[in-house]
């Protein structure tokens, strides 16, 4: 192994990974495999599912390294490939969780309260559950940008549209996010 | 107030850092003087702030093994799979990228005796149970050829669907289970191996087969499939699995994801 492996980036780790030295996917995983297990646990809430579509990614990393351009950064291609592993789940288990959902607004002032005494909105568990109820492509939107810390022009890549939607599903994902935080709140009253 | 809309819309860009530092000022002076917003503006950041209170959660340590034992799998293929013939090296990717044909009269002819009973039983005035029972017998009768017949395949993804149909079938068959062996201690692919051993796990209360999975511990050339065989014996507390483990853990050449979680199967067989 190169002996200093860890100073690579990702694209350079990439591309020799592409061209056979496949022991560099190593570095890739230790890097990279707990950022995505958590983008899966919160959106999909399970954490076997989760732990599964994390090794999926990686074998079909290898399985597709010849694809890898290094254009752009690792990370987009390896989240565009989380997000075919898990249209393919919900294809396979024919779940109800729509794939392309009809992103329907939830009446996002239905439910006021004053924020400045809402320490619920700190609650692990009401903050999981109020993500879960998001449709997914919010969640998916939110979540890339909230917790991976994406750009909007990346996460369009990803999800395959244009940046305005990206930006109307953060936006709007983050007002219905409010909103569950009050109705879960008032559900476990 | 008209652009009051369009500030709302910006106020997540702006939490999120999508925007330039033209579009910041613009944003932050229209705050100053717009009550309205700025309240919009501080309920959002509060959810903003919030939202980033979720902990980061660590995977389960076989996440790690796995990967590894997939990755050693694979570097192993790739040098040694054009000198071996008859191999037990796994090619499972090569495989995955050129998928076969599947076993297409066979699955028809399952399929046509298969329509043919529903429809009889569907439409008969008043079949004799024997008759139906013939019938299932028939069904079976195929469905168990069927299955041989696939995992004698070339194809390792014909040979998959041999295992998976085995899964599914009603009680265990001798030659089933013998030809599911096979499959696990010879089949050139890891996959198709693994599949096997998943498959054999719901007979594991036989001692035989208990012994075919202890004794192929130290034959099998996959990591992955020994950390499988490893964690099958140990969920099923077999005791007799630790000697075996032991004599691996004395010779050299045991991979070393294997042999950490031959040392942690050995704790929890004592415990």
């Amino acid at each position: 192994m190169h002996p200093n492996i860890n100073s690579l980036t990702d694209i350079q780790l990439m591309m020799g990974v592409r061209d056979g030295e496949v022991g560099k996917l190593a570095p890739l995983f230790e890097r990279h495999h707990v950022k995505l297990y958590n983008y899966y646990v919160r959106l999909t809430g399970d954490r076997q599912l989760s732990e599964d579509m994390v090794q999926e990614v990686f074998l079909r990393i290898m399985k597709y390294r010849h694809t890898f351009r290094g254009e752009g950064q690792f990370t987009t291609w390896m989240f565009s490939i989380a997000r075919n592993v898990q249209t393919d789940h919900w294809r396979r288990q024919r779940n109800d969780e729509p794939l392309i959902d009809p992103d329907e607004d939830i009446a996002a002032d239905a439910f006021t309260g004053n924020e400045s005494t809402a320490d619920f909105m700190y609650d692990v568990s009401v903050l999981r559950d109020a993500l879960l109820r998001l449709s997914p492509e919010k969640r998916e939107a939110l979540i890339l940008s909230r917790y991976e810390g994406m750009k909007y022009t990346e996460i369009a890549k990803i999800s395959g549209c244009s940046v305005e939607t990206v930006k109307s599903r953060v936006h709007r994902g983050i007002r219905e996010l409010r909103t569950f935080f009050f109705q879960i709140a008032g559900e476990r009253r | 107030m008209t652009d009051r809309k369009h500030i709302a819309d910006q106020i997540t860009a702006y939490l999120s850092g999508d925007l330039g530092p033209d579009e910041r000022a613009a944003i932050e002076n229209h705050l100053a003087d717009c009550p309205a917003c700025r309240n919009e503006f501080q309920a959002l950041a509060n959810v903003w702030n919030a939202a980033g209170g979720l902990p980061e959660e660590y995977p389960p340590e076989r996440l790690k093994s796995r990967f590894y034992a997939a990755l050693d799998a694979y570097e192993s293929a790739l040098r040694g799979a054009e000198n071996v013939q008859s191999s037990v090296r796994p090619k499972w990717f090569g495989s995955l990228l050129h998928p076969k044909p599947a076993v297409r009269f066979a699955l028809a002819g399952a399929l046509l005796i298969a329509v043919f009973a529903a429809g009889y039983q569907l439409h008969a005035p008043a079949v004799d149970e024997s008759e139906i029972a013939q019938l299932r017998d028939e069904v079976r009768t195929v469905n168990h050829l069927l299955t041989v017949s696939l995992l004698r395949q070339q194809s390792a993804s014909e040979r998959l669907q041999g295992v998976n149909r085995s899964s599914r079938m009603e009680k265990t068959d001798p030659e089933i289970t013998a030809a599911l062996l096979q499959t696990f201690q010879h089949d050139p692919n890891v996959n198709v191996r693994l599949a096997a051993l998943d498959a054999l796990a719901h007979d594991l209360g036989q001692k035989e087969i208990r012994q075919e999975l202890l004794s192929a511990l130290q034959t099998q050339s996959s990591p992955m499939v020994q950390i499988a065989i490893i964690d099958l014996m140990v969920q099923a507390g077999e005791k007799q699995s630790a000697g075996v483990m032991k004599q691996m853990l004395q010779k050299g050449d045991v991979n070393k994801v294997v042999r950490k979680r031959i040392e942690d199967g050995l704790v929890q067989l004592n415990s």
